[in-house]
């Protein structure tokens, strides 16, 4: 590509802005994490990884994190992929309607769902308690808390990343090689067996990484759910050191060593896979073979459909009802009959609360802001790497994807020891709205970083070429031609990353401070803090805001984006 | 004995029928194929052999057994005791050759050593020796082909099917490839059903041929009685290249007049059952070019192509034009010329 010198200038500039970007946003933190978590005492060290293997309760919070992890992966799995194998094998009826539903628990934030089941199955729950009144007695039906409700809500919430990973991958196998097992004389579920899940290994496999690692990262589920019962988790753990920084010595640095833990646990569990699935790399697309056949279920079918229903219904539907109930009634503990019933709860959150309403304007800020930046930083990094193709394009895309694949409680840490000081003599974020928006514009870089450049993948340079052949410098073919061409990603990534910076918790939970308070913090504290009809009422707001937003997106980008 | 017995198989989709009322018997140890183009309904029945689409009537009865009677049964794919060979191989990536070949044997509960010693044995009929600890990816599409044959062929099956097994291969491999399942079946006696749209295909390898269009058989013969003697307008079109040529026949029946404007009368008797108007076809290589002289038919050399072996030359008699292929290089462009057509080899529709 011929760049004249003033072309040249300008990107020599770009490409110096964007590593200073890149270097503040993530190689600062990063290496701040680092410095901390291996040096005690001036120097070089590992005491602190000492500290937390010889610390009961941290090792303890250790075995924890991979114990619910692993087990919710194992639920995960064996859920999506039976949910796949119905969705898609057999000829259940309303499998749009189904399909759908059983994408649901993506859109409601973890903690959120934690907060709902809580609401529904726990010891003082709607369950327990119409139990209770019918049974006439004090003693519960179940007593679900801790490690098997940490479990329950994790594998719940965590399957659609099976389930949507194994279905892309079903749906673009070759049906030749099941019918050429039918042939070879196997039934359906020899052809199972021996083939379809042995060919979709691979892909399995790869869904089951991702559940593992989001759960391992979690926070709000262990929060709601382990810390009231004093079970804790890494990332919980993490939370409550550095909460208490200022009564144990050396907090921030056993924190950070926890958190290397936390990455190399989440690596290690990426690496197993990979290496059981070295060598069986398969490329199943289909060729000009036909659609899979169907299992006939027969009078099944009607039945099959009733209990897929009532288990989206249960998983999904039910969780929703219980924290709408809440969010109705007067008061936690009057049971849920209409004369209960009232609006109150939503009016104090939307219009008396301080706090919450801080907390609503705080969030759409948030989520706007770095929605904008972050797109507009993503899209002239994703320029860089796709179209001038610089060198070290692929640390580039590697570096902008860190604060978004390490934990949410790691990268926050991160930050906090990186801003938690003056600069300047006077300016400190730390306690701040801007450290959040920061954190924010760095953990979503990724998503505008990835949509962008497979947009302008799609870009044949040719376009830009025959715009330049036609007469115009490099920065009008970039108006004229590119901007177009990637508005709808653009979009997309504005959309992409508006949804999750808006109902965030892991991150500002770690770096709120009063008056920089997110929505997701208000529900967490007026949760915690024992005022759950108006936790639930603003949960509910959120999830409202959720939903809306997803049909905006599938609207806008025709299907594409959005669940 | 026949192996396989079609009877009135007829396959309706939503508004669409697919098939209409296909009959035949496959004698045991011929190699059939079913040729037509896209759409024809080829497929559609060899998947109905197969078991992987239930026909909406009539009877299939595959070795001794009937495997579909229309409201009476259905047996699945699995119980068929076929071989199939797809257009896609559907070699299993998972598994190595000596596994993928065995692999029906294994349903059929042989034992490891046994049907491992069985799976060497097809592998090496394939050529494929000593490969069986390798993987599909390590295999080039030729070689992946033979072990998609060798599977089929391993449980000694009633027939076996193929699905344009061939459209995935170059030119070359094409011509080999096809040689060689022939080869095969030489050697091994199996009943093929082949299906492909590809005439050459099909006469190089056949037994016999069923022409099919539009759901519905055209013609079933040997190849050479498909190419001699087409019967009607739409197998002479398919298979080999065809001249149309409108003509009215004399009142005496023993001329053709051609419509070309200038009235070229053609010396042939025609027989009764055909009405004043016909379509006189004939193959291009069955005309013979002379230079111009007060012949049945002349013309004008408009297009002459040299092919290498031969030379395609367009004529233009009269108002029609017509196409000839003949080695003889001498004329080109231009030229007047006379065309002497093979009167035997004349086909009247």
């Amino acid at each position: 590509m011929n760049i004249n010198k003033g072309n040249k200038n300008i990107l020599v500039i770009l490409a110096f802005g964007v590593f200073t970007i890149l270097a503040i946003l993530v190689i600062y933190p990063l290496f701040s994490l680092l410095g901390k978590a291996f040096i005690s005492e001036g120097r070089f060290s590992l005491q602190n990884f000492h500290k937390v293997f010889i610390t009961k309760d941290i090792f303890v919070a250790l075995s924890h994190s991979i114990f619910v992890s692993t087990i919710s992966t194992v639920f995960a799995t064996i859920i999506g992929v039976s949910l796949v194998w119905i969705v898609s094998r057999t000829d259940i009826p309303y499998r749009k309607l189904i399909k759908t539903g059983l994408i649901m628990p993506f859109l409601i934030p973890p903690f959120i769902s934690a907060i709902a089941w809580l609401q529904l199955i726990g010891p003082a729950g709607y369950i327990n308690s119409i139990y209770m009144t019918i049974k006439q007695t004090w003693n519960p039906l179940f007593v679900i808390y801790g490690k098997w409700a940490i479990v329950m809500v994790m594998s719940l919430s965590g399957y659609p990343f099976v389930y949507l990973t194994t279905l892309a991958g079903l749906e673009r196998m070759n049906p030749a090689l099941e019918e050429a097992g039918q042939i070879s004389g196997a039934g359906i579920f020899t052809v199972m067996k021996d083939i379809t899940i042995p060919v979709m290994a691979p892909t399995i496999g790869a869904g089951a990484i991702l559940v593992f690692v989001s759960r391992i990262a979690n926070f709000g589920i262990p929060a709601v759910m382990g810390m009231p019962a004093n079970y804790y988790v890494l990332t919980t753990k993490i939370y409550r050191l550095i909460d208490q920084s200022f009564i144990v010595k050396d907090a921030h640095a056993i924190a950070t060593a926890m958190s290397i833990l936390l990455i190399l646990i989440a690596a290690c569990g990426l690496l197993l896979v990979k290496v059981y699935l070295r060598g069986k790399e398969y490329i199943v697309v289909s060729g000009k073979d036909v659609q899979p056949k169907l299992v006939k279920l027969g009078k099944w079918r009607y039945i099959l459909f009733a209990i897929v229903l009532s288990t989206i219904v249960i998983i999904v539907v039910l969780p929703i009802i219980a924290i709408l109930l809440t969010a109705l009634t007067r008061a936690w503990g009057l049971l849920p009959l209409i004369s209960n019933w009232t609006l109150d709860n939503f009016k104090y959150v939307l219009f008396d609360l301080d706090m919450s309403k801080r907390a609503i304007r705080n969030s759409f800020f948030l989520a706007i802001t770095a929605s904008v930046i972050t797109t507009f930083i993503g899209a002239i990094i994703a320029y860089m790497i796709v179209k001038v193709k610089v060198k070290g394009s692929q640390a580039l895309d590697f570096v902008s994807s860190i604060p978004y694949s390490i934990p949410g409680t790691v990268f926050a840490l991160g930050m906090i020891i990186a801003w938690n000081k003056s600069f300047f003599g006077k300016y400190n974020i730390y306690n701040t709205i801007w450290i959040i928006l920061i954190s924010y514009i760095a953990r979503y870089l990724a998503y505008s970083v990835r949509t962008i450049s497979s947009s302008l993948m799609q870009i044949d340079n040719s376009l830009e070429e025959a715009a330049r052949a036609s007469g115009s410098n490099r920065i009008q073919s970039f108006r004229d031609i590119i901007i177009p061409l990637v508005k709808p990603s653009l979009f997309a990534s504005w959309f992409l990353i508006f949804m999750p910076a808006f109902r965030e918790l892991t991150i500002s939970v770690l770096l709120w401070s009063t008056g920089n308070e997110t929505i997701g913090v208000a529900v967490y504290n007026l949760q915690e803090g024992g005022d759950v009809t108006s936790s639930s009422a603003l949960a509910i707001i959120m999830i409202l805001v959720i939903f809306l937003g997803n049909m905006i997106i599938k609207k806008v980008t025709k299907g594409e984006f959005g669940y | 004995m026949a192996q396989v017995i079609l009877k009135n198989l007829t396959k309706v989709f939503d508004n669409f029928t697919a098939v209409k009322n296909f009959s035949t018997r496959v004698e045991d140890g011929k190699f059939i194929t079913l040729l037509g183009p896209s759409g024809c309904g080829k497929t559609t029945t060899l998947r109905m052999i197969a078991g992987f689409i239930e026909p909406t009537v009539g009877e299939i009865i595959i070795g001794k057994e009937i495997v579909y009677r229309s409201k009476e049964f259905f047996v699945p794919p699995e119980n068929r005791n076929i071989g199939m060979v797809f257009q896609s191989y559907a070699v299993w990536p998972h598994m190595n050759l000596l596994d993928n070949v065995s692999y029906p044997l294994k349903i059929r509960k042989v034992s490891k050593k046994e049907r491992y010693a069985n799976a060497a044995q097809v592998l090496e009929m394939v050529e494929l020796v000593g490969m069986g600890q390798r993987y599909p990816h390590q295999l080039s599409g030729g070689e992946q082909q033979r072990v998609a044959l060798a599977r089929a062929l391993i449980v000694d099956p009633y027939v076996m099917l193929l699905d344009e097994p061939l459209s995935n291969l170059d030119a070359k491999l094409r011509e080999q490839m096809g040689f060689e399942i022939k080869e095969l079946q030489k050697k091994t006696k199996v009943t093929i059903i082949y299906v492909t749209h590809d005439q050459a295909e099909a006469m190089a390898m056949s037994d016999e041929i069923i022409v099919m269009n539009k759901g519905e058989i055209q013609q079933i013969g040997k190849p050479e009685e498909i190419y001699e003697k087409p019967l009607n307008k739409f197998v002479a079109n398919f298979i080999g290249l065809t001249n149309f040529i409108p003509c009215k026949v004399s009142e005496d029946r023993k001329y053709l007049i051609v419509k070309d404007g200038k009235g070229s009368k053609i010396e042939y008797v025609v027989s009764e059952k055909h009405k004043e108007e016909v379509i006189l076809c004939v193959r291009l290589e069955d005309i013979t070019l002379k230079p111009y002289d007060e012949g049945e038919m002349n013309g004008q050399v408009i297009r002459a192509t040299y092919l290498g072996n031969l030379v395609d030359y367009l004529l233009q008699v009269g108002d029609i034009t017509m196409r000839v292929q003949l080695k003889d290089r001498r004329f080109s462009t231009g030229d007047k010329v006379s065309l002497i057509i093979d009167k035997e080899k004349i086909l009247l529709y």
